[in-house]
């Protein structure tokens, strides 16, 4: 088995490929505000590149490695207790392969088991707006799923680079620009399209005939997306039920770990410092939710090191990012796994991304007391957060 | 038969139709689903569908990325406010107010821009309703979420308004979400339902809202007084008011009066149990407020009088918003109101303008009331040592003010509202005015004796504690001052009652110092300036002593005062606080008795010495005879004398 850190960076950057994908056929969708035309001129310089030998083989493979190791983070979860983006982003996850299925194996498949399919995107919009308009509801929600699942993701990767600082301004809005101009332009291609079938008969003979083609294969079709979902719903399901079975076989003892500022925090033995702070509902600054990537939820040891799991490639890489002393660890990275463990969180609860792109700002000294700001004067907040 | 009871019938056959008509509804309403399912799935499955959901995911992305922008910018300062510790209860209110601040400003971005963005489609019919409704649900919903949280805050116990445990504060969380969500759904869900054109479901959807609501605060009821620790009876322990079975009857005719199609009589119930419910957690949340309050500042007579201020005026707005709410459930114009034709709307506006000059007077009675309680609750004691503590006056005089002003502003007040109401006062007053005159005649005695105490006490004639003798001979200590008389406590017992009227000229003997004299007697042998001496020094080792010290103010002196046959007299005088010179005096002659021992003198004595010559005898030997005692030497010199 990989270990964890190699894990991690294969699905980023699986999910990086597939988010590029999405992205340039989002893209070529949106030139549909202009004109069908304006989609067919376009086409190769956006859809090109995936559909080579080499392209179609990544998108497989990143598609199939990001599959899997989402569902292996799901299994290797040891808790419910997450960030609402995440929760959010886990959730919308679980539902892009049934919406989506129906969509690849349309426009992949059918091609290879009938001859004269032609799947261009006048094809899709016809099937999408006049002839089984259902599956361009399914179509949309799968869109909106898979791009704020893929946004959720980037955003967060993208936020503790320093680069985030100059490009922040730039990417944000194109992350809400692209789902936005393709729905505009899948509107007003639909439109369009729509008005064609109805001048055009010439055209909408040629689309019948290709929907007659789909409609042949229909029933191998539905077999294969149903081959294909099972075996999809029997993974997620064991996922879910190694994580359920992980979450009730786990160790009943408590305990407990007390936080600076005299807070104390009550759970199971082996979860994370992190993951207590959440259930008790301690505030604890944690910029990437428990990636190990951020740094900003690290905390000074006081009392009880050797009762915590030992640290692990992503901690002591980050550990050393941020430029952390001794005696300070990673609360999303380590466990707790006895009594007696006492901490003093490094950086206040509401240090944001900037606590991880320039950590020699946010730490000037080892202040044991930094994160409990009793007397904080909420007017200075946005000036000590930006 | 009359014409209630005509009103009655009426009214409960209306009734008796509407359950008819609930009964067809639920007949009615299967066919509606099937209709409405056949609707929604024509609509989804043709272009007009997928345009309109199209648009609708395009204004959720936009409204979901501003406000996401939003938060990028403003999740620090939310962090910070919520891991904020508080020191006070009027901080954590504060801060409380920012983060509902910030959270609305994400929601009002979130709900405006989607409406902005709504305006820049063309789009199908029949959707944009469905759209504007959809948005004014999430609107009503996550508004709901947010006062729910500001008032319960389940995650962040310091910034709780209400004074209540974490596991309940989570729980009531959950129920407000609970019933917020069905009644949204009762609302707009049936909106749309109706709109679509399937009336009786939408019916059923609104009667099954309702009745799952009662059914949540049913339970919400049940589980509270379960939760109410229980606590053995024993004694003579009142027996709780029974709150859960009233709660439930109210839940229930309200629902009942709502499903018979008195709509505004439910509605006026719940709008009053509202107003009930705001005054209650007002009350403590300022009660909570300001009792920290008084430990953290000094200034807490301003605290007491804006706690005071602050909870009367939330009781106005309260009173006024439901009032007005209620105006508006039946019906009645209020901006019309004083104009309007109407009996029923008149009659209401001037109960309305009574209540709210009678909450208006309440403020300032409340805020008066509490100015002056806080000072007197700040005086110090009113008698320190039998003397009369400085604040004595005040302590008097406040409560005088107190009920004089009450008195004068709830007079005015009620008859501001008889005017109100519509009852001349004219006559009132008048009437008021003669039987004023002939008091006045009558009680002219009593009303001198109330005038001169009011002066008495302005000029600060005397006060709580003090002894003094009035101008007809009556000496005491001023036991109580009241509006009329003054009660004084002779040194023997009695207890004098005076009206002021009668007091005359005031000697008050407990001010500032007292001067005493007193006489010792001396034989005429003594020489004078060794008696001033010896008593000089007496004074001086008096005040050597602690507890003389303190109340003698001058020392003791004494010279010459007199000289008679065979006596000198010496006047001794010292200065001391008042009351305290009967003590001191005691002290002087004691000591004075003592160092005239130590220096080998004595009293003048009465011991008459007759000398007796014995004519032709060369014994000359005196011989005492007798010794008259009681006898002042001044009657006994000449005697001697002529002897």
């Amino acid at each position: 088995m990989l270990p964890t850190i190699w894990m991690r960076r294969l699905r980023l950057v699986t999910g990086l490929v597939l988010m590029a994908f999405v992205t340039s056929h989002l893209g070529l969708l949106a030139m549909g505000i202009a004109s069908l035309h304006q989609i067919d001129v376009w086409y190769p310089y956006f859809m090109e590149p995936w559909e080579g030998r080499v392209g179609e083989t990544l998108l497989c493979f990143s598609a199939f490695v990001h599959l899997v190791l989402g569902l292996q983070s799901i299994a290797a979860r040891r808790t419910l207790a997450m960030s609402r983006t995440d929760a959010v982003q886990l959730f919308l996850a679980l539902l892009v392969p049934p919406l989506l299925i129906g969509h690849v194996l349309t426009l992949r498949i059918t091609g290879e088991l009938t001859s004269g399919f032609e799947a261009g995107y006048e094809f899709i919009l016809s099937v999408y707006w006049s002839f089984a308009p259902l599956y361009a509801i399914q179509q949309l929600l799968a869109l909106i799923v898979i791009w704020a699942h893929a946004a959720i993701g980037f955003y967060g990767f993208m936020v503790l680079r320093p680069i985030w600082k100059r490009i922040g301004g730039l990417v944000t809005p194109v992350l809400f620009a692209v789902p936005i101009l393709s729905l505009l332009g899948f509107a007003q291609g639909g439109k369009e399209t729509v008005d064609r079938l109805a001048a055009d008969p010439a055209f909408r003979q040629g689309i019948e005939a290709s929907w007659q083609r789909v409609g042949e294969v229909a029933d191998r079709l539905m077999r294969i997306e149903t081959i294909f979902l099972s075996i999809y719903f029997a993974a997620a399901g064991l996922a879910i039920g190694f994580f359920l079975f992980r979450f009730l076989l786990r160790s009943r003892a408590t305990v407990h770990v007390a936080y600076d500022g005299g807070a104390v925090a009550t759970g199971p033995k082996g979860l994370s410092i992190l993951e207590l702070s959440r259930t008790n509902d301690i505030p604890h600054a944690s910029v990437c939710s428990g990636r190990g990537r951020c740094g900003t939820c690290r905390v000074e040891i006081v009392a009880g090191a050797e009762r915590l799991s030992p640290a692990v490639a992503i901690e002591t890489r980050t550990l050393a990012m941020v430029r952390a002393g001794p005696g300070v660890r990673l609360a999303c990275q380590a466990l707790v796994l006895g009594e007696g463990v006492s901490v003093v969180r490094v950086l206040p609860p509401f240090a944001d991304a900037s606590a991880a792109r320039e950590p020699q700002e946010w730490v000037t000294e080892p202040a044991p007391v930094v994160a409990a700001p009793a007397g904080l004067d909420t007017e200075t907040v946005p000036e000590a957060a930006s | 038969m009359n014409a209630y009871m005509m009103h009655l019938m009426a009214a409960l056959s209306e009734a008796g139709g509407r359950i008819w008509r609930l009964a067809d509804d639920l007949l009615g309403a299967p066919a509606d689903l099937t209709g409405l399912w056949h609707h929604l799935t024509r609509l989804v499955d043709s272009d007009v569908g997928v345009r309109g959901f199209t648009y609708m995911l395009i204004l959720l992305v936009i409204g979901v990325g501003l406000e996401w922008l939003f938060w990028t910018y403003a999740l620090p300062s939310r962090q910070a406010i919520e891991a904020a510790e508080p020191e006070t209860p009027r901080r954590a209110l504060v801060l409380g107010l920012q983060r509902l601040g910030l959270r609305f400003a994400g929601l009002l971005l979130f709900v405006g821009s989607i409406v902005a963005a709504t305006s820049g489609f063309v789009w199908p019919p029949g959707i944009q309703d469905v759209v504007v409704t959809l948005t004014l649900a999430i609107l009503t919903v996550r508004f709901a979420g947010l006062v729910s949280d500001f008032f319960l805050a389940p995650r962040t116990p310091r910034l709780r308004l209400l004074r209540m445990t974490p596991q309940a504060a989570k729980r009531a969380s959950k129920g407000v979400a609970a019933v917020v969500y069905v009644l949204a759904a009762g609302i707009f869900l049936a909106e749309l339902v109706d709109h679509a054109g399937a009336v009786h479901l939408a019916s059923i959807i609104r009667v099954a809202a309702a009745v799952l609501t009662a059914v949540l605060l049913l339970g919400a009821i049940a589980a509270q007084s379960r939760a109410r620790p229980r606590v053995p009876r024993r004694g003579r322990r009142l027996p709780a008011s029974p709150l859960a079975f009233m709660g439930s009857c109210f839940v229930l005719g309200v629902l009942a009066l709502w499903l018979i199609g008195a709509d505004r009589a439910a509605a006026s119930l719940i709008v009053a149990a509202v107003v009930v419910g705001a005054e209650v957690v007002l009350r403590d949340m300022v009660e909570a407020l300001t009792r920290s309050d008084e430990e953290a500042s000094e200034d807490d007579t301003v605290a007491a009088v804006v706690s005071g201020i602050v909870l009367r005026l939330m009781r106005l707005l309260v009173a006024l918003v439901g009032l007005g709410i209620g105006a508006v459930i039946w019906g009645v114009p209020i901006l019309a109101m004083e104009g309007g034709d109407s009996m029923g709307g008149r009659l209401a506006g001037r109960i309305l303008g009574a209540i709210a000059l009678l909450l208006i007077t309440d403020v300032i009675w409340a805020a008066a009331k509490a100015a002056i309680d806080t000072k007197l609750s700040r005086l110090g004691p009113m008698a320190l040592e039998g003397r009369a503590g400085p604040n004595a006056r005040l302590g008097t005089l406040l409560p005088l003010l107190r009920k004089g002003f009450g008195i004068t502003l709830w007079t005015l007040a009620l008859l501001s509202t008889l005017s109100i109401l519509g009852i001349e006062i004219t006559p009132l007053l008048a009437g008021a005015g003669v039987i004023g005159i002939a008091l006045g005649f009558g009680a002219q005695t009593l009303v001198r004796d109330m005038l001169s105490g009011m002066f008495f006490l302005i000029e600060d004639v005397f006060r709580v504690g003090e002894y003094i003798e009035s101008g007809t001979n009556i000496k005491g200590t001023v036991e109580r001052i009241t509006l009329r008389s003054v009660a004084l406590r002779h040194h023997n017992g009695p207890l004098y009652f005076v009206p002021y009227g009668g007091m005359g000229a005031v000697r008050n003997n407990s001010r500032d110092w007292v001067i005493e004299k007193f006489n010792i007697p001396l034989p005429h042998t003594v020489d004078i300036e060794t008696v001033r001496k010896l008593v000089k020094k007496v004074g001086q080792k008096m005040l050597e002593e602690p507890e003389l010290a303190a109340v003698i103010n001058e020392p003791l002196k004494c010279n010459i005062y007199r000289i008679e046959p065979g006596l000198k007299i010496f006047r001794c005088k010292f200065q001391s606080l008042p009351g305290q010179q009967f003590t001191v005096r005691a002290q002087a002659y004691r000591r004075i008795e003592t160092a005239l021992k130590a220096a080998g003198l004595g009293f003048a004595d009465n011991a008459q010495k007759l000398l007796v010559e014995h004519q032709g005898t060369n014994e000359s030997a005196p011989e005492t005879i007798s010794t008259l005692a009681g006898v002042p030497p001044s009657m006994l010199n000449p005697g001697a004398a002529a002897t």
